[in-house]
This record gives structure tokens, C-alpha cells and sequence, in this order.
């Protein structure tokens, strides 16, 4: 089976993004096949680049890419919900001349066509809401 | 492109927080795709439906004018929980957009004719 993932939930404030990469580590340890994983809303907050994740608690954007490195699936990061919440890459950091990109390595920023590409693409989508 | 039956099911109130207006934004996005979207307002989604909407106080997008692009983007398989409306004593005569009401048994032959269901 091919899952597409939605995760909206923010990494610690909510049980989203842990549940949705459990929920990824299940299935690909199964023979599955993920096709993206897209975060939307405050979920996108996961790319954040300077999250320090507690020393007791998962470190989820790490092993966010970790997974996704080893089987080779794409952590997609909606532009327009990322923009807002302090998440951008170097291009859009030049863009919007903001201090700093914040955009962890392994994360993709991409558009809303990217989350339809995804369901239509895979057999089912599975949300993680907030 | 293939073309799916998508639902966007709506239950987010309209302005806590930004979840209603980017899950608006997806749908429409959607709808640019080709896809057969629907659209069902359920729970505290019901409330996006009231007309005369004016979010500018609180420096937000008004939901119920993005609302107003369904028709424009032919998004027009649009139906409510008739039950949230009930439960929340939103009239239809309170909404401006043309919705279809849904019991729960329609609800659940709606849903189970989707090839996805996005929620938001």
C-alpha cells in the first residue's frame, strides 16, 4: 500500500507529527511505501531548524529525516501555512529579507499542488489533525 | 491526471486560529486540479456558513468571503451537518451560500464514496 501523510499538528504542542512518524516507522517497517509526507497548518512547524528537542523526549524533526532519508520519502512543507509561522528556506528568506533561513535540511517547502499530487497519487491519505 | 473523489470535510470554527482559511485554500487548490471535490460542514464547521461575516477587527481573512469562490472554482457538491446546524442553532436562513443538508446516514454514504477524505 502507498500512504500520503498529512500532519497538522506542531511538534510537542500536539500529538500530530510523533503519531504520524510512528505511524510512518509502522508502515514502512511493513513493506509499505510512503509516498509524501505533507505538513500543513501548525504542523509545518516540525522544519524548524532551531527546535532543541528535551534530552528525555523524542527529537522529532531529526528523526522526521532520518526516516524519510532511509526510505527515501519527501518531507513536504506547505509554503503559504510555513511563511507565516517563521519557516523558510534560503530562497525565501532572500526573498522576504528575513534574519535568518530556518528551514531544517531533509524538509522541502513546496506548494498546496504538492498535498493534491500526494492523494491522488497514493491508495490512501492519513491525517494527523492537531 | 487521474481524477479521485475528494471530500474536504470542514469542522473547524471559522476564526480560531488559522485552520479554516488554509484548509479553504487547499480545497480551492484542489478544485484547480480537477478533481471531484465535495465539501461537508460539519460541527463547529457550520459556523464558517453565517453570512455577513467581518473578521477586520481581529486583522484575519474572511472565511465566508473565500467561501464565495466555490462556485467560481465549480465546487458545487457543498452540503452541512444538519444536525451541527441544529446543535448550534445556525438557520439556514443565516447562510448565504447554497448548502445541502445531510443526516447521518447521508453523511455516512457520502463519506464512504470518497476516494479521500481531507479534513480541516
Amino acid at each position: 500500500m502507498n500512504f500520503a501523510l498529512a500532519v497538522y499538528g506542531a511538534p510537542y504542542s500536539s500529538q500530530a507529527s510523533g503519531s504520524a512518524l510512528r505511524f510512518a516507522r509502522a508502515a514502512t517497517a511493513a513493506g509499505h511505501k510512503i509516498e509524501r509526507v505533507f505538513f500543513y497548518h501548525d504542523g509545518v512547524t516540525v522544519a524548524n531548524e532551531s527546535i532543541v528537542a528535551p534530552q528525555d523526549e523524542s527529537d522529532l524533526p531529526t528523526e522526521w529525516t532520518a526516516l524519510a532519508t532511509e526510505h527515501q520519502f519527501e518531507l513536504a512543507v506547505c509554503i503559504a501555512a510555513s511563511l507565516k509561522r517563521g519557516v523558510v528556506n534560503e530562497t525565501e528568506q532572500q526573498r522576504y529579507e528575513t534574519p535568518s533561513a530556518t528551514l531544517k535540511q531533509g524538509f522541502e517547502i513546496v506548494g498546496l499542488g504538492q498535498l493534491v499530487d500526494a492523494v491522488i497519487n497514493a491508495h490512501r491519505l492519513v491525517t494527523f489533525a492537531a | 491526471m487521474t481524477s479521485k473523489k475528494i471530500l474536504f470535510l470542514l469542522r473547524s470554527p471559522p476564526y480560531a486560529g488559522s485552520q479554516a482559511y488554509e484548509t479553504l485554500e487547499s480545497l480551492l487548490v484542489t478544485a484547480v486540479f480537477d478533481q471531484e471535490v465535495s465539501v461537508l460542514f460539519a460541527d463547529d464547521g457550520v459556523y464558517q456558513l453565517l453570512k455577513e461575516q467581518d473578521p477586520s477587527g481581529i486583522g484575519t481573512r474572511s472565511v465566508g468571503a473565500g467561501l464565495k469562490a466555490l462556485s467560481t472554482y465549480d465546487v458545487e457538491r457543498v452540503y452541512a451537518s444538519t444536525a451541527s446546524l441544529e446543535e448550534r442553532g445556525v438557520p439556514l436562513g443565516d447562510v448565504d451560500l447554497a448548502v445541502e443538508t445531510l443526516d447521518a446516514e447521508q453523511i455516512s454514504a457520502l463519506i464512504a464514496g470518497q476516494d479521500a477524505v481531507i479534513s480541516g
